[in-house]
């Protein structure tokens, strides 16, 4: 009888316990469904020295099956007010991406299969501002129950499938009750560590749960980059009208 | 004086309006230019001032954009312009624009084949091909889902001032007289028929445009003991385009030009190029390696041709590279070697862009013209810093 209750816990324990493709489609889940949103952020670059520079950026972002739409413009520095970059992701191919220059009121198309180029001189990676789709990457087997300055969580480690991905590991840590990513560690193509985002603030808006704040520290250059989130609405009605070639010139 | 009140009432409107958007910059500009042209000045100092109102109504808007420049010693190069002075009207699936604007149309990085909306603005820069004086037009634009058609009337062709005698930048004879002769009147429009559009499934972009009335560029003639410019009729067909094949982007553009001018030969331009990006170079920096060709060719070689017109772009080729630094100051390095195999000369140019303290932007840059046996230029090397403040 007690071999027969150890069996079945056991095997109950075994089919419960959750993969690390499943914690990454869970956490997936929990920040998916705004559908449309807009937000004020503000980035804060410093320098290895602590100098800081401040960029202010209005974005607004369409989820999509085949990946998402964004339009980024920005507000501060003024000498670059009104700059704007147009994204559309694709999953099976390379992104579009087009760049408005308000002084010569020029759009102009930008190649967007390197991932790995600074966003707007930060420590932000493209790939790291884009969608962060489960489906981009693959799982390793192994996961680890551990605690993240007193957070238990899951640590699993993932790998991008693009080719032209910056980086061949990313180690990500998953709190284990809401299953919101609390840090991800990226290794470079030398499969050495490059950079660590540990994100936080996060708010639920309208039943999704939105970052608030991501630090993303660069370990190779000494910089680092903080992107805050000071006003977000989720749900607002966007469409795809709204993310064609005509607003950047608006 | 009419032009001042009109600019002046609606400038007043925007201001007193709540919520109007605004920015603007202004600066100091200075200009070494080491030649050996008896009777030019070697330097020009002046302060500048860029200012941009928009007014957003329902769904509408009105903007405004002029600039100033207060030159030291040229005082033809002491004026104030609108470039844009229009409303625009946003419908569901298109829009309305009404009154005066500058456009960009083009492919390429160092020069615009198909950039001839506006009339550029010599008294500024002659050299500066995104100098332009706004034009009056009407334009509607219809949007589909990847792709536009517009129509556009441009009213008006406006009149090129140049700086003072004694500036290095002033090529023409003394007795230039700004007074545009326009073959078929002022009141002759100019008509263009507009189409882009971007791939679905390929990364390119591409427009299409037929253009019907003044060609933008101009003769020389004299005209009552003065020299003017002369603006002709012509049909033109243009094209331009950008593909995208992993790193590089590829351009070109392409026009013909049927004069209906008897001095004035129909011709061709064709430019083509590309840019490679190598990203991450260095920490952060990325590296992008252009090369550019641009080729003017006049069917009739009795008639006017490229030189005549100053088109300097007849048989070109450019080799160039820009190092985007990526830093917190967003600073950039533009340089490279442009080879004019019709005019036999070289031209060494390089440029340096960053931010100071947040709100300046310091500009530094330098070229030097090399002529070869055949060319009509002088040696001449010219130096430049730009310094503004933005807000």
């Amino acid at each position: 009888m007690k071999k027969i209750f150890l069996t079945t816990f056991l095997t109950a324990t075994t089919l419960m316990a959750l993969s690390n493709i499943e914690i990454a489609q869970k956490s997936d889940q929990v920040t998916d469904g705004f559908v449309s949103s807009i937000s004020q952020t503000e980035m804060i670059l410093i320098n290895a020295l602590g100098q800081k520079s401040i960029r202010e950026l209005e974005m607004k972002t369409l989820e999509g099956e085949d990946g998402d739409k964004t339009i980024s413009t920005f507000l501060t520095p003024a000498d670059v007010k009104g700059t704007k970059t147009l994204t559309h992701e694709h999953l099976d191919r390379d992104d579009d991406q087009w760049l408005y220059l308000p002084a010569l009121k020029r759009v102009k198309r930008i190649a967007s299969r390197n991932k790995s180029g600074s966003f707007m001189g930060s420590e932000f990676s493209y790939e790291d501002i884009g969608n962060q789709n489960y489906k981009k990457y693959t799982y390793n087997e192994k996961i680890e129950e551990v605690d993240l300055n007193g957070m238990p969580c899951y640590k699993g480690e993932r790998y991008p499938k693009d080719e032209n991905s910056g980086y061949t590991k990313q180690i990500s840590w998953v709190a284990k009750d809401s299953f919101l990513l609390q840090q991800v560690d990226y290794y470079d193509r030398k499969s050495e560590l490059l950079k660590r985002a540990i994100f936080s603030d996060y708010k639920k808006i309208d039943g999704v749960w939105c970052v608030g704040k991501i630090e993303m520290k660069n370990f190779q250059n000494d910089k680092s980059t903080i992107f805050i989130w000071k006003d977000e609405k989720i749900k607002v009605g966007l469409t795809a009208k709204a993310f064609n070639k005509r607003v950047l010139k608006q | 004086m009419y032009k001042t009140i009109i600019i002046s009432t609606i400038l007043s409107s925007l201001l007193l309006a709540e919520g109007f958007d605004y920015k603007g910059n202004i600066g100091v500009e200075t200009a070494y230019i080491n030649h050996d042209t008896v009777g030019k000045r070697d330097n020009q100092k002046s302060l500048t001032l860029a200012l941009e109102l928009k007014e957003k109504i329902n769904e509408g808007q009105f903007v405004f954009s002029g600039k100033a420049i207060l030159d030291k010693d040229d005082k033809n190069r002491r004026y104030f312009d609108a470039n844009d002075l229009y409303y625009k009207h946003n419908f569901e699936n298109s829009d309305l624009l009404i009154g005066r604007n500058t456009r960009f149309w083009g492919a390429m990085e160092f020069y615009n084949h198909t950039d001839n909306f506006n009339t550029k603005d010599w008294l500024d820069d002659p050299f500066d091909y995104d100098s332009k004086i706004g034009a009056w037009n009407i334009a509607y634009t219809h949007y589909f889902e990847n792709s536009e058609v517009a129509f556009i009337a441009k009213l008006y062709e406006e009149n090129q001032r140049v700086q003072d005698g004694k500036s290095a930048n002033n090529f023409l004879p003394p007795n230039y007289s700004k007074k545009l002769e326009r073959e078929k009147g002022e009141d002759r429009a100019t008509f263009y028929l507009k189409y882009s559009g971007s791939g679905d499934e390929i990364q390119i972009d591409y427009t299409l445009l037929y253009q019907n009335g003044y060609d933008e560029q101009r003769y020389l003639s004299p005209v009552k003991g003065s020299v003017r410019q002369h603006a002709y009729i012509v049909n033109k067909l243009m094209g331009y385009a950008t593909l995208v094949n992993g790193e590089t982007i590829y351009k070109t553009e392409l026009a013909y030009t049927k004069s209906e001018n008897d001095y004035v030969s129909d011709y061709a331009q064709l430019s083509f190029g590309l840019e490679h990006t190598i990203y991450g170079i260095w920490d952060k920096s990325d590296l992008g390696l252009l090369v550019e060709y641009y080729r003017y060719d006049a069917k009739d070689k009795q008639k006017l041709g490229a030189k005549d017109f100053g088109n300097l772009f007849a048989d070109d080729l450019t080799l160039g590279f820009r190092l985007s630094l990526n830093d917190g100051a967003d600073s950039d390095l533009l340089g490279g070697l442009a080879i004019d195999r019709d005019n036999h000369e070289k031209i060494l140019f390089i440029e340096y862009n960053t931010r100071l303290y947040n709100k300046y932007k310091l500009g530094l840059s330098y070229q030097h013209l090399s002529p070869e046996n055949g060319s009509t230029f002088k040696e001449l090397d010219r130096a430049t810093l730009e310094l503004g403040y933005y807000f």
